[in-house]
């Protein structure tokens, strides 16, 4: 009986292409805004006020396309560490 | 079809309990999940932030809060409780520690005193693995 095979082999070329696509970025942000959506039910209106979502690709070698949420400097450290808002947000969407 | 039902541990006296060895460390600390009433000088509280459960394992994250008079002091209390938790790992249900975030400096608008000095707060997190107990798998 004859057998045929079918080989998938990436190449680091493409996989880059893949980590930094914009498809992915696409991706990465409805797993990201059900998160900020949940911060934003702190009840600390200038902390929610400050909450923003941002896309960028890291650089150098392993370059990835990364989707970062964070508040204020310091009213988002007093927040954190009072109620852990973003510990949960993040924790709540699994 | 099929789902996995499981029984996951509770953790929060796990996490007190491997950082209230400091008591004996540091004269006057306090470890326990809610501030104290009255306060004192030097504090810490542990806050289950809890997080997703993936397969037998409940990843969790803990907030630690520590308090004390003087900046130095709640820096390496933060330290010490940082370097007991690493050790949470083979007692109990705990299965890893990981994730560490900080200890950073927490500038409060008004901070809480203790015989009229301000305290210096001081945060960090982590995330605690624990095992679920007896797994089934049930079928339908």
């Amino acid at each position: 009986m004859s057998k045929t095979q079918v080989t998938f082999k990436p190449t680091s070329g493409g996989l880059n292409q893949i980590a930094t696509s914009a498809e992915l970025g696409n991706v990465l942000e409805g797993v990201a805004r059900p998160v900020l959506e949940a911060a934003r039910q702190d009840p600390n209106e200038a902390f929610v006020a400050s909450l923003r979502m941002r896309r960028y690709t890291t650089t150098g070698r392993g370059r990835r396309v990364r989707i970062q949420i964070g508040a204020a400097p310091i009213i988002g450290a007093r927040v954190e560490a009072k109620r852990g808002t973003l510990a949960r947000a993040l924790g709540r969407v699994g | 079809m099929f789902n996995l039902q499981i029984q996951y541990p509770v953790s929060d006296g796990l996490v007190v309990g491997a950082i209230k060895p400091l008591e004996a460390k540091w004269a006057d600390l306090l470890v326990q999940r809610q501030l104290p009433d009255p306060l004192r000088r030097r504090m810490i509280t542990v806050r289950n932030d809890s997080g997703p459960q993936e397969g037998v394992q409940s990843r969790r994250r803990y907030g630690v809060n520590v308090w004390a008079d003087y900046s130095l002091d709640a820096e390496r209390i933060a330290l010490d409780a940082m370097a007991l938790l690493r050790g949470i790992p083979g007692n109990g249900p705990a299965t890893a520690v990981d994730q560490f975030n900080g200890p950073f400096e927490v500038p409060e608008e008004v901070a809480l005193t203790v015989g009229g000095k301000p305290l210096v707060q001081f945060y960090f997190t982590c995330r605690i693995s624990v095992r679920g107990n007896s797994p089934q798998l049930i079928i339908t």
